[in-house]
């Protein structure tokens, strides 16, 4: 017997991990457009708890979560043995549906993987098989592998059943019929409480200011930091690194979907608040880029810099959030 | 009239402070991205090379293990013989997809701005700026191994992008941004009195 879906596109977003980066393939695959149903959300998040390093994120919710507000549901199981695994796996694709796996990178480096030999959990789509030549079909949606093609099965059974990674793991995704689509007032409603949580900052919990207060709090902390000794700066600013990739992904999510709800709500006005935030994601990215290089050499120094980089955010992101509050279909 | 030489190639060794090229015998010289990965010598043209890119010509830097080879920008400003020059022609490539603002200054210190965009250096495929690929590499170089990206749809090289400069103004210099995920090669600039229909290296 043989079995090929067709079609499953890769993910063209840097800034996801895999498991991000397999959803937006999978939801692609099923005609959804992404990212724009995870990234309604337009926040900032900060927390510092004092002896511990600062979080950072950009939103509360989990992207998981984010999907079952639009009638999708993700599933993860996780099987005894890769002979079982391998046999609900096989038995989705019978029914067209992919299946994303995580499998250990290590593994598939001897097949397509581009890697340094280490091993890691990597997701990974299965989208057909062929009996005759035990093969497995797979693609690897993500944007610095993209690989559609076949795998000896028991090469992928090693990767899937490999006691470095979660064994034998695998989603299902749930699909609301008829497809769940917003209403123009949900759009809106969203939209206001984005303005609300970024300008009031009102913590939904406490400890966490959010929005314009929490990148108050932020610099207020990087001032703070330049009096530490260089080696716990060059830990902080890795551990900013790390962090802000959400923010990153966060910010340009959500000047596509603002992109889209100014065609969806009709009001042209939102296109130049997303040019905004596509403008903003890109600062972001250097502030990001600053941290990496300051983590290894010339911290002190970074964290000037990095204030510098703050406070013109902080305008671009008032701007930004004074332009949205002025569209008058927003009031 | 025409200048008899209509490029001139920038000198950007007092500029270097990157080294993002390693040899496979020390894939451990150097770091682009921060993380330790490099491109591979041995895909490279050769050390001082004059490389030509769809008519504009670059020199290619040393590749010596040990030296800088790039510039990460960090704000430099490069200073220009004065002339009127109508294109800026760049070798480079980005860790992300990344824009940018190049500053033109002026003999007079007025400045303008222009737009400079750079794709992330994998992205062989689907330049994003409307980059040429100017060099395409094999993979990359990890400190512990080659990585070869034969087998997957993407691949690593060095693009030329070009920035147009309006013409009404001579040129005295060129104010790099503060964006060290951008890295540069090469600069040439073309001086705007060579003009021949039909011959422009591209559609500046």
């Amino acid at each position: 017997m043989e079995r090929l879906i067709p079609n499953v596109p890769f993910c063209s977003n840097d800034h996801y991990p895999c498991g991000l980066v397999a959803l937006d393939a999978m939801l692609r695959f099923y005609g959804y457009t992404t990212p724009l149903i995870l990234h309604d959300e337009w926040r900032f998040l900060y927390s510092n708890p004092g002896a511990h390093v600062p979080r950072i994120g950009a939103r509360f919710t989990s992207h998981l979560q984010a999907a079952e507000r639009w009638g999708i549901q993700v599933r993860q199981h996780q099987e005894a043995d890769v002979a079982t695994a391998w046999q609900r796996a096989r038995a989705q694709i019978d029914s067209g549906r992919p299946v994303p796996v995580l499998a250990d990178t290590c593994h598939l480096e001897d097949h397509y993987y581009p890697g340094l030999g280490s091993h890691s959990g990597h997701c990974i789509i299965l989208a057909g098989y062929e009996d005759r030549g035990d093969t497995v079909h797979v693609v690897d949606p993500s944007p610095s592998k993209r690989y559609r093609g076949s795998l000896p099965l028991a090469g992928l059974k090693q990767a899937w059943a490999s006691e470095h990674i979660r064994p034998c793991t695998w989603a299902e995704i749930r699909l609301d019929a008829p497809r769940r689509t917003p209403a123009p007032v949900q759009m809106i409603r969203a939209l206001q409480q984005n303005l609300c949580l970024m300008r009031q900052g009102n913590a939904l919990s406490a400890g966490i200011p959010m929005g314009l207060r929490g990148l108050d709090a932020f610099a207020a902390d990087l001032t703070r930091w330049k009096g530490l000794p260089p080696g716990v700066s060059r830990n902080l600013l890795k551990a900013l690194f790390g962090q802000l990739r959400s923010v990153v992904m966060e910010r340009d999510g959500h000047s596509q979907y603002l992109h889209w709800a100014a065609g969806a709500l009709e009001i042209p006005k939102l296109i130049q608040v997303s040019r905004q935030l596509h403008a903003m994601a890109q600062k972001w990215l250097v502030f990001r880029n600053l941290c990496l290089k300051g983590s290894k050499k010339a911290p002190q120094e970074t964290l000037e810099k990095l204030h510098k980089r703050l406070s013109e955010i902080t305008a671009l992101e008032d701007a930004t959030l004074r332009r949205l509050a002025a569209i008058p279909d927003l009031r | 009239m025409s200048h008899p030489n209509p490029y001139l190639i920038l000198n950007l060794t007092p500029y270097l402070n990157s080294d993002g090229i390693s040899s496979d015998t020390d894939r451990a010289d150097g770091d682009f991205n921060g993380c330790g990965a490099t491109y591979p010598e041995e895909d490279l043209p050769a050390s001082n090379a004059i490389l030509e890119c769809e008519g504009a010509v670059f020199r290619f830097p040393d590749k010596t293990d040990g030296r800088n080879n790039n510039m990460s920008l960090c704000g430099q400003r490069i200073r220009l013989p004065q002339d009127n020059y109508d294109a800026l022609y760049l070798l480079g490539a980005a860790e992300d997809d990344l824009e940018d603002t190049v500053r033109l200054c002026s003999p007079d210190s007025a400045e303008t701005t222009a737009f400079l965009g750079l794709s992330g250096w994998s992205k062989c495929h689907s330049l994003r700026y409307g980059e040429r690929v100017a060099v395409r590499c094999s993979g990359y170089h990890f400190p512990s191994k080659h990585v070869y990206t034969d087998r997957v749809g993407v691949a690593y090289g060095i693009w030329m992008q070009v920035v147009p400069i309006p013409t009404h103004r001579r040129l005295a210099g060129i104010h790099l941004p503060d964006n060290p995920g951008m890295h540069i090669f090469a600069a040439t600039l073309r001086r705007a009195s060579f003009r021949t229909p039909g011959r422009t290296p591209w559609n500046v």
